[in-house]
């Protein structure tokens, strides 16, 4: 009894001790490594925006009228790329997807406790996850019974079966020293061989072309994806028109050994650039 | 005293090398060595977290049950895996972006549990202090070799400078998973050979030795 107590102690001091080392320095450091991190990515901002001095976030809201709001508890996704209105509100417990890009009205509504509407008038093309029918549905999987339907008076694309889904994070204007836009950047993950690629692509909308791309966070094998990180390899896109193919071993040399992470960076970028632009001309800032 | 502190020293840096004699810690051995410089900064860590654990261990080795040793040792070492990674991350983001990946791994790396079980746990912290040292100079020189080794038939660099024409075709699969496999079994081979030559060599100094007293008897 006495041993068993003994080895209780024992385990639970050193745990204790090896707990508030840990905290301590947990609590000391991070807020340094934040401040690394902002430092970073505002140096990053500008290093891929070489015409800007300054740059500000640019919002959906703020342009057009997007929003994305969940009140429940469930999840709502509303990935909307379109000039116009689009709400996702879903006041159920459920899930509601309702990916509009653009043309046509897509309507998504549960009836059950709560409302789901998911508007979009615009020109485009409609990419739904669920049908590529000329139907698109939206389901709302709720305690209850749920009915969304969709119509989509356009073309609609149902590529959804692809694993690159660009996952836009922010846009940011990059302001010349006369205030005009001067170049755009945006982060965006794609999925890698390893895990996320996090990367900040830079573009200049009036030549239509980027202007450098950098990566910020990845988890690519090391000598091999994680070369994606290499000036060599991220110098093939600088100056890139933004309307090549971004196909890897065509236009995009890809790293030997690591195809993966070049056609993840290559055509996430591609994806990325044309939601972007999309979203910006809906908003006028193209 | 002084020729055993030496031979404490010493011994990982060859006779007990950790990788290439006694073949432990071969995850990230295999996993990390695709370049010079990652072997490198590993081994560094390494020696870092090693050191740390064995003084600490030793310090503390007269108060530590042994039925419940080993948690208290992955505790500790852990612990100053963290402190090490969340230090290098603050302080110096740019090393900390090269061997992020590797620090976590050092945790599971059986070269510092089995310091801390084979040698901290039994000898006074100077010792082992000496011997975390050797040893994680050992894994340093080790990495960094294969690493060296694998960077130039893979991509004819070695630290980054192209050694080897550009014209030649580089061995991508020096670079993959076999790549590791191969060249950690010609190192290893090669080491074998060295030893048994010494030993060889060693032996018929002896012999001729014992020859030359014969004939003076």
């Amino acid at each position: 009894m006495r041993d068993s107590l003994r080895l209780v102690i024992v385990l639970t001091l050193v745990a204790a001790l090896s707990g508030g080392i840990l905290a301590y320095t947990w609590d000391k450091i991070t807020p340094i490594i934040d401040a690394n991190n902002a430092a970073a990515l505002a140096d990053s901002i500008l290093e891929v925006m070489p015409g800007a001095v300054s740059y500000e976030i640019w919002t959906a809201e703020a342009a057009s009228s997007v929003d994305a709001d969940a009140t429940a508890s469930g999840t709502a996704d509303a990935d909307t790329t379109a000039s116009g209105t689009a709400d996702a509100g879903a006041a159920a417990t459920g899930t509601v997807d309702a990916d509009a890009t653009a043309s046509g009205t897509v309507d998504a509504d549960a009836a059950t406790s709560g409302t789901v509407d998911a508007d979009t008038t615009a020109s485009g093309t409609v990419d739904t996850a669920a049908a590529a029918t000329g139907a698109a549905d939206a389901d709302a999987t709720a305690s209850g019974t749920a009915d969304a339907d969709a119509t989509a008076s356009g073309s609609v694309d149902g590529t959804s079966g692809s694993s690159l889904v660009a996952t836009i994070h922010e846009i940011y204007r990059g302001l010349d020293a006369n205030g005009k836009t001067a170049a755009v950047a945006f982060v965006v993950d794609a999925n890698g061989y390893g895990g996320t690629i996090r990367m900040i692509v830079g573009v200049e909308p009036a030549a239509r072309k980027l202007t450098q791309i950098k990566v910020l966070e990845h988890a690519e094998t090391p000598g091999l994806g994680a070369r994606i990180t290499e000036p060599a390899f991220l110098r093939q896109f600088e100056n890139k028109s933004i309307d090549d193919a971004f196909a890897a071993k065509q236009d995009v040399d890809a790293i030997a050994g690591a195809t993966v992470s070049t056609i993840a960076v290559a055509s996430t970028i591609k994806s990325a650039l044309t939601e972007v632009e999309t979203e910006l001309r809906a908003g006028g800032a193209w | 005293m002084q020729t055993s502190i030496n031979r404490e020293f010493l011994k990982g840096l060859w006779d007990e090398h950790p990788i290439l004699r006694l073949l432990i810690g071969m995850c990230p051995t295999l996993a990390v060595t695709t370049a010079a410089v990652n072997g490198l900064g590993m081994g560094l860590s390494v020696i870092f977290v090693l050191v740390c654990s064995s003084v600490i261990i030793s310090l503390i080795r007269n108060f530590i049950p042994n039925q419940v040793r080993i948690p208290c040792f992955i505790m500790i070492i852990a612990t100053f895996t963290t402190i090490i990674d969340m230090v290098l991350a603050a302080y110096f983001p740019a090393l900390h972006e090269v061997l992020g990946l590797f620090i976590p791994l050092i945790v599971v790396n059986c070269i510092i549990l089995g310091r801390a079980e084979a040698f901290a746990c039994k000898n006074p912290p100077a010792r082992a202090f000496i011997d975390a040292l050797g040893m994680g100079l050992g894994v340093t020189w080790g990495l960094t070799f294969i690493g060296a080794i694998r960077e130039i038939m893979g991509m004819g660099t070695v630290f980054g400078l192209q050694i080897v024409p550009e014209t030649a075709t580089s061995w991508i699969i020096f670079l993959l998973p076999p790549g590791a496999f191969f060249t950690l079994g010609i190192v290893v081979g090669a080491m074998n050979h060295i030893n048994h030559v010494m030993e060889r060599r060693r032996q018929q100094t002896v012999r001729s030795a014992a020859a030359g007293q014969a004939v003076q008897g």
